[in-house]
């Protein structure tokens, strides 16, 4: 019985995944789909006896309490003239989340997209129970750079196919512009495996696109940093782009060299041997 | 292996009550999120609809119906052509305007049989006849969650010149519904435009920052965008 058990649930897991292409959340609310994917694949029993024998194998492992995991991550600069502050990166569970559309950005993402400073946000993400790893690549990423990172980490193994990861970055010549991926469920990916993801740019909503050289940290303008809200939006948007001097707004410090469009990163994802 | 168990018996009490469900009835509700920073969505219409409809094809000129919708945010021509064909439509769930980073939900519950596609459609604000739409999707059939990003596009039945105007159908200029007549500048001398012709993807507006004249009434920094400018989510239970 114990077995049987099991294996209903890896099939459940490995279904899950194959609907998961259409789909970024995976936890609760996808455990639905999978039940009924389940359902739909009860009838083939070739499928059932093949699952059935890597449902054994993991029966046997998570015996152990946590188990060890390695993945590959490769951030492209897609833009001309953005470079990307330190990638601040994190993998986790449901429970966190870097920042939701529509919702004021926390203090430690408003310093990561008005300056680029990452302490507060890092803080943040380790201090909460859902976070497994959260930490950030060394330099900026400047436009047409990739920048490659190898990450191990310890999940409990009940948890790994709930596995998220985000990465934020500041566009560095822009007020509060930044991109990354927010929650990509990584959790179905198998050894060997990679995910592909073409990252857009958001606004942080907490500074006025004002494009002043005093208001701009990147090299386009050298100015100032983090400073107190003062955009009266206060939440997290899909960003407007920048208008810059070359198309009209003469107190911009940011040239037609800054203009981007989106996608503005390519992200890959891909699960090692550890 | 405690959890797993757990997990397991879970799984098994509830496969009578989902396998009943899939075989009898779909149950689908569609979240909109307006993901753009400074443009407004007017009225949404959602329509669960049979195969062979099409709000509009790009490359072709926009009907009557979608022209009234995009210039004036008027979706009741839309609507009833769809009602024509025995559409399932959820009519205005925001109960107006849906502000940028806000979001709705429709809930199309279990439409029609033959409705197996669905449309989206509302006029962006403060736009000429710029709307955002989903146009067409063959709605999914498999209980769980699904994501579509959504772009922007030019009815291209009215000139671009970005000024305030009238929402009527060949009437020139934007309607600036009460909310956003504050955020909305006056006095632009209009850019210089003309109609495109045909439904296509929006290039986007210029605007400009003077509140009370330059040459348009639009914010270029706050009331542009980049595509994509809606997120929708599908939930199938």
């Amino acid at each position: 019985m114990k077995h049987q058990l099991s294996s209903l649930i890896c099939i459940a897991l490995v279904l899950g995944g194959c609907g998961g292409s259409h789909s970024t959340s995976h936890t609760k609310s996808s455990s639905s789909m999978a039940i009924s994917s389940m359902m739909a694949a009860s009838s083939n029993t070739a499928m059932m006896s093949s699952i059935a024998t890597v449902s054994s194998q993991m029966a046997n492992s998570s015996m152990a309490a946590t188990t060890e995991l390695k993945y590959s991550i490769t951030v492209t600069n897609l833009t001309a003239g953005q470079p990307f502050s330190p990638l601040t990166y994190s993998f986790h569970y449901s429970g966190f989340s870097p920042f939701t559309i529509g919702m004021p950005a926390t203090i430690g993402l408003e310093k990561i997209a008005e300056s680029g400073a990452n302490d507060d946000f890092l803080a943040a993400a380790m201090a909460n129970p859902d976070v497994v790893l959260a930490d950030h690549a060394a330099g900026l990423t400047l436009p047409g750079e990739t920048k490659m990172l190898s990450v191990n980490l310890n999940s409990e193994m009940a948890n790994i196919n709930q596995l998220r990861f985000s990465v934020v970055s500041m566009l560095a010549n822009t007020n509060d512009g930044f991109s990354g991926v927010n929650s990509i469920a990584i959790g179905e990916l198998a050894v060997g495996e990679s995910l592909t993801i073409n990252a857009m740019s958001y606004d942080a909503g907490t500074e006025m696109n004002s494009e002043s050289q005093a208001t701009i940290p990147g090299p386009a303008g050298g100015g100032e940093s983090f400073a107190a809200r003062d955009d009266m939006v206060n939440h997290v948007t899909m960003h407007p782009g920048v208008v810059t001097r070359d198309d009209g707004k003469m107190d911009s410090t940011l040239t037609q060299m800054h203009r981007w469009d989106n996608p503005v990163a390519r992200i890959v994802i891909t699960r090692l041997t550890p | 292996m405690k959890k797993n168990l757990i997990a397991g018996l879970i799984s098994l009490s509830a496969l009578p009550l989902l396998m009943a469900t899939q075989v009898f009835a779909a149950d689908y509700s569609v979240k909109i999120e307006n993901l753009t920073h400074g443009t407004y969505f007017a009225p949404l219409l959602v329509s669960a609809h049979p195969v062979g409809i099409t709000l509009f094809t790009s490359g072709m000129p926009a009907s009557i119906s979608l022209q009234k919708m995009a210039e004036g945010g008027d979706i009741s021509g839309l609507e009833a052509d769809l009602m024509a064909v025995g559409a399932t439509n959820v009519v205005n769930p925001a109960a107006g305007l849906l502000m940028p980073g806000k979001s709705t939900i429709a809930h199309l519950a279990n439409p029609a049989a033959a409705n197996t596609q669905l449309s989206i459609v509302a006029m962006m604000v403060p736009t000429n006849d710029g709307f955002v739409t989903l146009n067409n999707l063959t709605l999914p059939t498999t209980p769980g969650i699904y994501t579509y990003l959504l772009n922007a596009y030019d009815a291209g039945t009215e000139a671009n010149n970005e000024i305030r105007g009238s929402g009527a159908v060949g009437m020139a200029g934007m309607p600036v519904p009460p909310p956003l007549d504050a955020l909305v500048g006056t006095g632009g001398a209009g850019i210089g435009a003309t109609a495109e012709g045909f439904v296509h993807i929006h290039r986007g507006v210029l605007g400009d920052h003077n509140l009370t004249g330059g040459m348009s009434d639009i914010n270029a920094s706050s009331q542009r965008w980049l595509n994509p400018v809606a997120r929708v989510t599908i939930t199938v239970q």
